[in-house]
């Protein structure tokens, strides 16, 4: 179960690093490469239309 | 015709003969032997290994075997169930070899209520893109089905591995409607050759290095400190995996103790050994972060 997901940036150099998710009820930062199967599952669900991820902010 | 026989086991005698990863189920990071539901969906239960039903949820549980230092994966059904599968995914890197080749699928079963099960293997479409657990991209090399019975007995198969086959193998086992009773697997071995040899037994920490590399729990809890009086502090801090991971992995926390006012806590600049975690929070005197971690980088 992928709930609450919303890109993330590093405060440091400001840079989307990530999407932070919870994964089952736990907080968990997914990293953006097609290698990981969270990654792809994450991807799959915004396709059907089951997932919506939030911008980071500003 | 004896000694050949006998020489081509030997060939295929080796250490490390075994592709399948957690094979004796001993290694369970994420349950520690408790017992977890499907969920009615896919998920990894034991290392490596992926459990599914439909119909129902079933429950998954490492067990005892025969004795007390051996393990198996039970499958126990529930009212609905019309099928439960468990796989394992291997990594191309692992069996890219066995393309061209023929390979037997060895394995202890058993089964209180049903008396088929059925094995397959296929591989993936692209090297190491399986898809995802509910949507595979996969091609299908070979099925079968023995006849199980609610003695734990050990089975093999043999088959022959498509040249294209370099991309990574998934083999599965589904039994169907496991409406009740439950399904045992334990001892699984794929390897080259026409014969299954013996269960290759690997000591307990290489086969826990080898799972590491998909899946690991940080052992302690991470401890960091947040001094006061800051009206904002920040720090990074860095943790390290046990082993490097297969890929970028998804970083999971749990904290056991944190603070909120105008605080935030994530990782940053993930990678395959560790992250950095930031931290930033405004604190009135000395306060104490605490959390626990996982890394998923499973297939």
């Amino acid at each position: 179960m992928y709930e609450n997901a919303k890109y993330i940036k590093n405060p440091i150099t400001n840079e989307v690093c990530g999407i932070g998710v919870d994964i089952n009820g736990v907080e968990s930062v997914v990293p953006i490469s097609e290698q990981n199967l969270d990654y792809q599952t994450i991807m799959q669900l915004v396709a059907q239309g089951k997932l919506v991820i939030a911008p980071a902010d500003a | 015709m004896t000694n050949a026989v006998t020489l081509a086991s030997l060939a295929n005698s080796g250490y490390l003969r075994n592709r399948i990863i957690n094979g004796n189920m001993a290694i369970d990071q994420r349950n520690a032997g408790a017992s977890v539901s499907t969920g009615g969906t896919i998920i990894y239960t034991l290392d490596r290994w992926y459990v599914g039903s439909n119909g129902a949820a079933t429950t998954i549980q490492r067990v005892t075997g025969a004795t007390t230092n051996q393990y198996r994966l039970q499958v126990t059904g529930a009212a609905g169930v019309t099928n439960a599968t468990v796989s394992q995914r291997i990594e191309a890197s692992n069996c890219a070899d066995m393309a061209g080749q023929t390979v037997t699928l060895s394995f202890d079963a058993a089964d209180s209520l049903l008396t088929s099960l059925t094995w397959s293997a296929s591989y993936a479409n692209s090297t190491d893109g399986f898809g995802t657990l509910t949507s595979p991209t996969v091609t299908s090399i070979a099925s079968g089905s023995v006849t199980i019975s609610s003695t734990i007995t050990r089975y093999s198969v043999t088959f022959a591995v498509p040249i294209a086959a370099t991309t990574g193998l998934v083999v599965q086992f589904t039994v169907g409607a496991q409406t009740s009773g439950t399904f045992t697997l334990g001892n699984v071995q794929l390897e080259l050759g026409t014969q299954a040899t013996p269960f290759e037994w690997r000591p307990y920490p290489i086969e826990l290095a080898l799972c590491q590399r998909y899946y690991q729990a940080s052992t302690m809890t991470e401890y960091h400190m947040v001094p006061a009086p800051n009206a904002t502090y920040a720090s990074t801090y860095p943790v390290r995996t046990s082993v490097l991971m297969r890929t970028l992995p998804t970083y999971s926390f749990s904290y056991v103790s944190s603070f909120s006012v105008g605080g935030y806590t994530s990782a940053i600049s993930q990678g395959a050994n560790g992250y950095i975690h930031f931290i930033s929070a405004s604190v009135s005197t000395n306060a104490y972060m605490q959390w626990n971690w996982t890394a998923s980088a499973e297939l």
